[in-house]
């Protein structure tokens, strides 16, 4: 009965394992190949206080969780700037590194023999010394990290995580700082790896590197993602599958080192089956939005919202809303942005045209932070944002779009727009663990508003579907719901009529007049000359780099010259 | 300390030279496929193994040994490309998703070589190996072989990929996969050559290596390890990067040992690699600056 | 998605019927007396495993052919720590100890003995182990090793290179660990004692085969000596590279195998070691019965590995399983075997050797076997010392 309880055990430490490494991998989409390390850093922070500093039980955990968490949060920095294959490779080279210290640095580590006799620990007067009586202490640390994960994944904060896996530029641009956010789910992520870290060196007694190497990184990463990715249950499902099932094959009679080699055969082969057949894992990630408030996303509840909430819009508001001076930017031998210097009226439609490759989206990426300029400056009704952070300029009233929209695909309409709703306590670790009712208050709220947003744009009867399922119009118009959302005066929307035909034109129109109608001062970068006739108050004309003329719409496209920049020469 | 610093350039060379092949076998197939081929080493075990079948237990001699190891290579690594990594893309699998299928393959893949030959290691008999010195440097004959050989074969292959019509068939689609197609390439077919190139190659290189190293299911592992940092060093998408990032690597792996203890080495090559993740992503001399 | 969930769950009812079914166990195992051995099944050291568990199955398969021991038949289970994962071992000892409730192991490595070890004081279980030696592994409740240590076997070594040689500067080459460390740190103190220097002292990873770098590091410190705390095939990895690096000072360890001769061929020759040898040619008639016999069943000559783990099964369990079974007790009953063992060593009991003669255990876990000075000359070991009470003899 022992052994099975010992395996028990190891599902337990493991099911911590898979669900620390979920926040990171499934959530956030980080790609970690480092986690046996952070375990292994844990267990040896866990070993070394315990049998060296002589601290007890509770307190070694806590040591290895204030170190690892450390450590994580340190690895995050380089983490910051790679992602894809590049991460995949970062964090194994990290991985390797610690492993060859855990071998080398023998007078820390005890090298290969690694540290044994680590103190039992003492809970409640009793030892815990067999499987049996450490089996309560797995449980209870399992549920509790369960509880944790599942809390995270599904809250404010979660999205946000989500939001950083499907699009880091859509998520910079909805206001949210995409790097508070990656420290503080790799520091999450190793904290709780070391909770198990703890738990094993203890119930070993014996800890050495060959537990914390690249093998064991891979099995982690494999297991959560064939259980399933954001999902805390497949996690669960994947360790009792890949932990428990495994230790089955001991029993069968056959020659020992072929027992370990068909185990591993299996695994391997399952690995290759299921990413051609089954990605989503196990348990796949729920797409269904329903959730943490309760609320069912169930037809146009509430009103269109008051879009004139944002306490700026009054009457001494500055004019203009936003003006750049001198804006320059090179890309090696392309002059992008030539001492380009444009204002935007307030509560007016303001319009940038230009034939391709004029530098259009750079003027939206340098005026958002997105590109910093080599010289100039940007001011927002009144402060300096030319070096700003994009996500710190959206929380200070200027907001961009995307020609290529990017919603965030694997998330639900209603998530896309609340994601980018500003204050959400519930997106703060703090108030989502204690202060709860506030959390769960705030997030109600939120989702009257960002029903009201869809309603604005006319698709509120789609807020629980997946945004991948809806057609590139319905997309380009949650986008804008989604702008919206974040409550800045200033929208910049490129090119919000491209690619889709009149109908939809005429209703995004429509809903940019009302916006401005309401009093928010938009921009538009467009092609269709047609739309910018009927919109646009102010236009501009780009080319190579530069304005070269402005007024209205109706006047400049009257002028023959730059009808021949745009069109090529003018056929007689 | 000199002599000592000569000696440890000399294997720093001679390794990185190996190094340098290994690297641009997976390079090729990396930058012209974007495929993170992880089971590049299950290829590279399995030309070895069929090496040493050949070579010990049929008595064939070693240079034909080669041959069987390049050509099981090149017929392994096209099956993979064919088997797995195809039907993945029909279904738009992610990046981590082929990643983690390529994993799988090389699990099961060593699995099923330590079953079907058991797990100890195997010699791969055939080459005197005695002591060769010139001056205060010596080296054996085997890592002579690999100086020679490795660096045969990197001419070669810069040569194709330069001079001839398929070589630059391969750069262009490693450069723009859409602009190539539009002149003409099919860049599903050069992705079957670059798989079958570079296949052939890491079991060449993989056979040189078990000539000191001895056969096990496990052999392949570090080989590619260290082909990726050379590659990434050096900078994806460019073949002399790739060369320059094997070189660097064996020497820097080497030249630590000037200051540290020799087993160490391990770790110096992962700092290295972590150290240019940071600070130069695209690599010594990156082509592609994604 | 509902279709998942119900095969899910299915699954996990299936898996935790089984468990609870599981775990009573055949009647049938009340009369075989099982015995544990935890070996390196896999990995760069499977070789030892395959050996170890030949020699213990030998002396298993003699005993059992006979009859048994009071009617009693053996069984060996094995279990891999996968050349030192000491994880592996501990698994694997779990499920001796809990599921089949084996009353001794049999252990190898240094790290997972050491793991092993207090799981087996806590069920009372006796463990013997011939492989590991790294002095960690003395003084441990419960664990006999039947192989003499590197603290025992290195000063000798170190005796050798100062007297015969007369190496003033001494260089090391170990295994990583604590066997190889343990010979390191010995020899480190024997060489204060006998007026010698540690030039260089360098580590390399079990199994590596590549040691340019330590060796560069050890010719630039140009000893009159390289002493080895390397085991196995590593040890003729070595030589070879050594000798190729243009190493030429002479070059002693504590450890040879035939293949490591195979594998250094002409490189090993002059190669010295101090060591508890086991010659296959010498020895008594024990000796000459086990060569036979392994001979017959596996068709090669044993080396010291393999007839460690037979001399544990022939010539430490039997007669303690003998003593037990004739004072009417039951050797599968926790704790008796291992009672037994602590009896006879109070009792001075003189446990045989398969090396010829006897073997004396201490009570502290180590062993005293004949020790002597070997150098390899042709392809062969050759006796050059005996050493005596301490000191070297000279042949």
């Amino acid at each position: 009965m022992d052994f099975w309880l010992h395996v028990l055990n190891m599902i337990g430490l493991f099911a911590i394992l898979g669900l620390s490494l979920n926040l990171l991998l499934g959530y956030a989409g980080l790609v970690s190949m480092a986690h046996a390390a952070f375990f292994g850093v844990g267990a040896y922070a866990t070993a070394l206080t315990a049998r060296d500093l002589g601290l007890p039980f509770p307190l070694t955990m806590v040591a290895a969780i204030v170190f690892t968490t450390i450590l994580a949060g340190v690895v995050t920095f380089p983490a910051l700037r790679v992602r894809g294959e590049y991460l995949i490779l970062l964090t194994l080279a990290f991985q390797m590194v610690i492993y060859g210290l855990m071998l080398s640095w023998v007078d820390l580590t005890a090298g290969r023999t690694g540290i044994s006799a680590i103190p039992r620990p003492r809970l409640l007067g009793v030892t815990l010394v067999t499987p049996a009586q450490f089996l309560p202490l797995v449980l209870a640390c399992a549920a509790g990290v369960f509880t944790i994960a599942y809390r995270i994944g599904e809250s404010p904060l979660g999205r946000i995580l989500k939001a950083v896996r499907d699009d880091e530029a859509a998520t910079l641009a909805i206001g949210k700082s995409v790097l508070h956010y990656k420290v503080l789910v790799f520091c999450v992520s190793g904290g709780l790896a070391a909770v198990a870290a703890a738990l094993f060196a203890h119930y070993q007694a014996f800890i050495n590197p060959f537990s914390f190497n690249l093998d064991r990184s891979i099995f982690l990463v494999a297991l959560v993602v064939l259980g399933g990715t954001a999902n805390p249950l497949g996690t669960v499902v994947g360790a009792i599958v890949f932990v428990g099932l495994p230790e089955l094959l001991r029993f069968l009679q056959a020659r020992q080192d072929i027992v370990d080699a068909i185990r591993s055969l299996v695994f391997g082969l399952l690995l290759v089956l299921f990413m051609r057949f089954r990605p989503e894992g196990f348990v796949p990630e729920h797409a269904r939005g329903f959730g943490w408030a309760g609320a069912t996303p169930a037809g146009a509840s509430g009103a269109i919202p008051d879009l004139t909430g944002s306490s700026e819009v009054a009457a001494d508001a500055p004019d203009p809303a936003l003006s750049a001076r001198n804006l320059r930017k090179r890309f090696g031998g392309i002059t992008a942005a030539d001492d380009l210097s444009l204002a935007l009226p307030r509560g007016k439609v303001t319009a940038l045209v230009g034939p391709n490759g004029a530098g259009k989206t750079t003027v939206f990426n340098l005026l958002t932070g997105f590109l910093i300029p080599d010289g100039g400056t940007v001011e927002l009704g009144g402060t300096d944002v030319t070096r700003r952070a994009p996500w710190r300029t959206v929380r200070l009233g200027l907001a961009r779009s995307f020609q290529d929209v990017r919603l965030f695909e694997r998330m639900t309409v209603l998530d896309n727009v609340l994601a980018a709703i500003p204050d959400q306590p519930g997106e703060r670790l703090g108030p989502l663990f204690f202060a709860p009712r506030r959390a769960a208050e705030a997030e109600r709220r939120n989702r009257e508003k960002a029903l009201g947003y869809l309603a604005f744009v006319g698709l509120a009867d789609r807020a629980g579907e997946v945004a991948s399922s809806l057609a590139f119009g319905e997309q380009k118009l949650v986008a804008l719901a989604r702008l919206i959302a974040t409550e800045a005066d200033v929208l910049l929307l490129d090119e919000p009529a491209s690619g889709v035909d009149l109908h939809w034109i005429r209703r995004i129109l429509d809903l940019i007049r009302r916006l401005v109608a309401s009093g928010k001062t938009v921009c538009i970068v467009e092609h269709n000359l047609e739309v910018v006739t009927a919109v646009a108050d102010h236009a501009y004309f780009m080319e190579a780099g530069r304005i070269i003329a402005e007024g209205r719409p109706d006047e400049l496209m009257a002028d023959r010259r730059l009808a021949e920049i745009y069109f090529g020469t003018v056929r007689r | 300390m000199l002599a000592l610093a000569a000696q440890l350039a000399a294997n720093g060379l001679i390794t990185g030279s190996l190094y340098a092949l290994l690297g641009v076998s997976w390079g090729l197939i990396f930058a012209t496929t974007r495929i993170f081929h992880f089971a590049h080493a299950l290829t590279l075990t399995v030309a070895v193994y069929a090496a040493v079948v050949a070579v010990d237990r049929w008595g064939v001699g070693l240079p034909a040994g080669f041959v069987l190891a390049a050509a099981v290579g090149c017929l392994f690594g096209l099956a993979t490309e064919r088997v797995v990594y195809r039907p993945l893309r029909r279904v738009d699998a992610t990046q981590l998703n082929i990643f983690l299928a390529s994993l799988g393959l090389l699990i099961a893949g060593e699995s099923a070589i330590l079953i079907a030959f058991g797990p100890q290691a195997r010699e791969l008999p055939g080459f005197p190996i005695s002591g060769i010195a010139l001056g205060p440097v010596a080296f054996t004959t085997t890592e002579g072989l690999w100086l020679l050989a490795s660096w045969a074969l990197l001419l070669l292959l810069i040569g194709w990929l330069w001079w001839t019509r398929y070589g630059r068939a391969i750069r262009a689609v490693a450069s723009n996969r859409e602009l190539a197609q539009c002149v003409g390439i099919d860049p599903e077919r050069i992705s079957l050559l670059v798989f079958a190139v570079g296949s052939a190659l890491v079991g060449v290189a993989g056979t040189l290596l078990a000539l000191r190293d001895t056969a096990s299911p496990t052999i392949g592992v570090q080989p590619v390890l260290a082909a990726f940092i050379a590659v990434f060093l050096g900078g994806i998408g460019s073949v002399l990067g790739a060369v320059l990032g094997g070189l660097i690597l064996g020497l820097a792996e080497n030249m630590g040992a000037l200051v540290l203890p020799g087993h160490w080495q391990g770790v110096i090559a992962f700092v290295v690699l972590f150290l240019v993740l940071i600070f130069r992503p695209s690599g010594l001399l990156g082509v592609r600056t994604r | 998605m509902k279709q998942t969930r119900l095969w899910t769950w299915t699954c996990l009812g299936v898996f935790a019927a089984w468990a609870a079914v599981a775990s009573p166990l055949p009647v049938e195992a009340q009369e075989t007396v099982k015995i544990g051995m935890i070996l390196a099944m896999t990995g760069p050291g499977a070789f030892y495993g395959q050996v170890m568990s030949r020699g213990a199955q030998l002396a298993v398969d003699q005993i059992n052919k006979a009859g048994g021991i009071g009617g009693r038949r053996l069984q060996i289970l094995i279990e891999d720590h996968k050349s030192g994962d000491a994880d592996a071992g501990v698994t694997g000892a779990r499920k001796l100890l809990d599921v089949d409730k084996v009353p001794v192991i049999l252990t190898s490595y240094s790290a997972p003995t050491l793991a092993i070890q207090p799981l087996a004081v806590e069920k009372k279980v006796l463990l013997l182990n011939g492989g590991g030696v790294g002095s960690v592994l003395v003084g441990k409740a419960t664990l006999y090793n039947t192989r003499m240590l590197s603290s025992q076997t290195a000063p000798f070594v170190v005796q050798w290179a100062t007297g015969r040689v007369k190496a003033k500067r001494v260089a090391t080459l170990f295994w990583n660990d604590a066997a190889g460390q343990g010979v390191n740190a010995a020899i480190k103190e024997t060489c204060s004692k006998f007026g010698c220097q540690v030039m260089a002292e360098e580590p390399h990873d079990i199994g590596a085969k590549n040691y340019s770098a330590q060796l560069a590091r050890i010719k630039a410190a140009r000893p009159d000596a390289l002493a080895l705390g390397t085991f196995g095939d590593d040890v003729g990895y070595i030589l070879t590279q050594a000798r190729a690096y243009g190493i030429t000072a002479p070059i002693l360890g504590v450890e040879w195998t035939p293949n490591a001769q195979k594998i250094g061929g002409k490189a090993m020759e002059g190669y010295t070691i101090a060591v508890d040898r086991f010659d296959p040619a010498s020895g008594d008639a024990k000796t000459k019965a086990f060569v036979d016999a392994y001979k017959a069943a596996y068709g090669d000559v044993p080396e010291f590995y393999a007839a460690n783990y037979y001399e544990h099964v022939e010539y430490i369990l039997r007669p303690l399983l003998k003593r037990i079974v004739d004072r009417g007790g039951d050797p599968a009953k926790a704790g008796e075997i291992l009672g037994e063992m602590e009896r006879a060593l109070s009792a001075k009991f003189k446990f045989g050797s398969v090396y010829g003669g006897d073997m004396q255990i201490h009570p502290d876990g180590t062993v005293s076997k004949p020790l002597g000075v070997y150098e390899v000359k042709g392809d062969a070991l050759t006796l050059v010392g005996r050493i005596v009470e301490g000191k070297i003899e000279s042949k």
